[in-house]
């Protein structure tokens, strides 16, 4: 009987070793937050970006050494393009070293955007990579999108959409009404189409993520448009833009309290270009 | 003072929230390893020394989304990449297996350094790699390799699985906004929708709620003019494609109906048709024309110049049984085809190189009774497809994800010849029975 405890209790614990010995091995990375978004983000001034960053959990038990990159991606949101200039992440801290089952959280990462003309009413998208160095790597990579802030373009060269952001304060209260302009800088006409989009409601990450503090709106009905043009529904019109010249289009919102707190996007396309331009629409929570 | 102090709490839970932030992560056991030795052309499996996993490692996707997992090895410090006979150089095969202590089926690519897959959220998986020398000059393969595997993840946007009907328009007759069979149904930049209306021999052009905006063609052989047209595609620059089926021609229009080029005649030549019928637009903007009487595809520049074609009667990989319908490309230029006499979707690389196949005859989760016939892609990848009144969708891979049923209509059970997805994920289906358009949307 103590015999075969005795042999219970031993192969008990090489059980537990052998648990153990494969437990040890596993190498593991994780962050808190599977995309990043910088709004609004304001040129010219060097901004430390690290709390809107996620924070990075070592759970492995052995000490593991991080780089951290950037690259832009292969394919891009629609409405978003590359990082022009990688140079404007300018950072302290690409390597970090985390100790067992360590969770660190980013202490000083900048980015710079110049104040340049073309830098405003921007859409960026690019990727950031954390990739152990090990012989057995492990990489994440999560989506950076960085809208600049708004200024009325004053430049050849910028089509789209200004302001990029529009806000409603009493929007859902009472009927209110922003202008948005449409800009064409080019040497002929350009026919745009305009229209509103509502991306779908979705949990986990985003497709398009909605700005902090809003959710989408879901449907189109309580915005409308009004411009100079060809009126196809009350949420989409088509606009001939004369050379070197932009177009004041109007924004409506409806006395409906269930529009507070949605987001939606007004939209631009050029005729013979898939490129969209786009404004955030916020009624106010 | 206080009402002020809540509604500021409630403002930050609002914000936080609203964010919807996942968390995203991935483990690996074990984390180092041996390729182990081999003699001159022979694989080396990696033989760890790690009982538990019996020589195979194990990707763990530890987040809360499905991910995009990517494996790369590279050997940087000797050897380069490749099949051919030479000095220095090595070929890879990957194996997945579902099951400790099994085999893995491995690929039979060797050309490339990596492989991906999708891992839903906490899933495992497990992987082996093996190598191979097909030269072993200097260094010889008893020498150590200082090879690395880098195992990556990319978050993927949540997969919707269930579907409900938001909305549908159109009846029978000439009218605008009305059809008489319904067929092809493609979506623009700029979310406007083209429907062909097959027996009436037009195309028309509404808004994704159905309003109607124009229309264009009529029955004929002439420029515009369309003899059964039954696909369509729109390219990045708007313009619009149809297969001129009983014209055996392809015709390019802009997004308001101008005519702009056309090419085809009848015949099983380069550049010739038997019945085309489904179209499609790559990202370059290569057009891709499948026939239905033709067991082939056909690849043209925009402007309707041939560039290759691939395709037989049979069965086996890369043929067709007949009856072609569906074509659909992906955001990697990939092509899927319908193949409904073999009950399956057949998925190509550009060129035509057959990359992998799903479906079978059945009713059961992934298979077909009557066969698939319309295809489409959306902004991720997954693929839906459709036949009778049911349509299904996979991931790129073809691994189901769910399906659904039209709602009947006045004139019985639909009947569903293609379908099309928006940029917001809602799925487009036409209707030849009811004559009508419906729209499906996804439920998160």
């Amino acid at each position: 009987m103590l015999e075969h405890r005795i042999r219970t209790s031993i192969l008990t614990l090489l059980a537990c070793f052998l648990f153990f010995q494969s437990v040890n091995v596993w190498a593991g990375i994780y962050l808190d937050r599977d995309f990043i978004i910088l709004q609004k983000f304001q040129l010219g001034k060097k901004v430390n970006v690290a709390k809107s960053f996620p924070s990075i959990k070592n759970s492995s038990k052995y000490i593991q050494k991080c780089k951290v990159s950037f690259k832009n991606p292969s394919q891009y949101k629609r409405g978003y393009n590359g990082l022009p200039d990688f140079g404007w992440i300018a950072t302290q801290q690409k390597t970090l070293v985390l100790n067992p089952n360590q969770e660190l959280k980013l202490q000083d990462f900048y980015f710079f955007v110049p104040a340049e003309e073309r830098n405003y009413n921007q859409h960026f998208q690019t990727l950031m990579t954390i990739e152990t160095d090990e012989h057995m790597a492990l990489s994440i990579s999560v989506p950076i999108w960085i809208e600049t802030e708004s200024k009325k373009p004053n430049l050849p060269g910028f089509n789209g959409l200004y302001p990029s952001s529009i806000e409603f304060g009493k929007g859902g209260i009472k009927r209110e009404q922003r202008s948005v302009y449409v800009y064409n800088q080019e040497t002929k006409p350009v026919l745009y189409t305009i229209f509103v989009f509502t991306p779908p409601k979705r949990s986990g990450w985003a497709v398009m993520p909605p700005s902090a503090g809003y959710e989408w709106l879901g449907r189109v009905e309580g915005i409308t448009i009004e411009a100079k043009g060809r009126k196809i529904t009350d949420t989409r019109w088509e606009i001939l833009i004369k050379p070197k010249s932009a177009m004041e289009i109007k924004l409506r919102t409806s006395p409906d309290y269930s529009l507070k707190g949605k987001e939606a996007f007004l939209v631009a396309v050029a005729e013979n270009y898939d490129e969209w331009n786009f404004s955030r629409i916020q009624i106010k929570p | 003072m206080r009402r002020a102090l809540i509604a500021l709490i409630i403002l930050h839970a609002t914000l936080l929230y609203n964010f919807c932030f996942a968390g995203v992560g991935i483990s690996v056991s074990p984390n180092s390893w041996n390729a182990g030795t081999g003699a001159s052309g022979d694989y080396t499996t990696w033989t760890s020394a790690t009982l538990a996993d019996d020589g195979f490692f194990t990707v763990q996707n530890v987040g809360d989304s499905n991910g995009s997992i990517r494996i790369r090895a590279t050997n940087s410090i000797n050897w380069s990449l490749g099949t051919s006979a030479g000095v220095n150089t090595f070929a890879l095969q990957w194996g997945k297996t579902t099951q400790q202590g099994n085999q893995p089926q491995w690929n039979s690519t060797t050309l490339l350094d990596s492989t991906m897959f999708t891992l839903n959220a906490l899933a495992s998986s497990k992987f082996d790699l093996r190598f191979q020398s097909p030269s072993q000059i200097n260094p010889i393969i008893t020498n150590t390799q200082n090879t690395n595997v880098t195992v990556g993840i990319e978050p993927l946007a949540a997969v919707a699985t269930n579907y409900i009907f938001l909305r549908e328009w159109g009846s029978v007759g000439t009218g605008d906004g009305q059809f008489s069979a319904p067929w092809g149904i493609a979506i623009d930049a700029t979310e406007n929708v083209y429907v062909v209306d097959s027996a009436n021999n037009r195309v028309q052009k509404f808004t994704s709620n159905g309003t109607f905006i124009t229309k264009w063609g009529s029955l004929g052989s002439g420029i515009g003019q369309f003899n059964r047209p039954r696909g369509i595609a729109v390219d990045a620059s708007g313009n619009v494609y149809v297969t001129d089926q009983n014209n055996n021609r392809i015709q390019k229009f802009t997004s308001n109906g101008a005519f702009i080029t056309q090419w085809g005649s009848v015949g099983t030549g380069d550049g010739q048709f038997f019945s085309p019928w489904g179209v499609a637009v790559d990202s370059s903007g290569n057009i891709y024309i499948a026939e239905f009487g033709g067991n082939r595809i056909q690849k043209f520049t925009a402007d309707g110049t041939f560039i290759l074609r691939w395709g037989s009667a049979g069965s086996g990989d890369g043929q067709f049984a007949g009856n072609i319908e569906g074509i659909s490309s992906d955001t990697s230029g990939n092509i899927y085809v319908t193949d409904p006499l073999n009950s399956r979707i057949q998925k190509f690389t550009s060129n035509g190189t057959f990359i992998t196949k799903w479906g079978s005859q059945g009713s059961a989760d992934g298979q077909f009774m009557q066969g698939p016939r319309g295809i489409a892609i959306d902004a991720s990848n997954n693929v839906y497809t459709v036949e009778a009144n049911e349509i299904q969708k996979f991931d790129s891979s073809g691994i189901f994800i769910s399906k659904w049923t039209s709602p009947p209509g006045p004139e019985g059970d639909s009947d569903i010849p293609t379908v099309a997805v928006d940029m917001a994920g809602d799925v487009y289906i036409s209707d030849i029975n009811g004559n009508r358009v419906q729209v499906f949307t996804p439920q998160f």
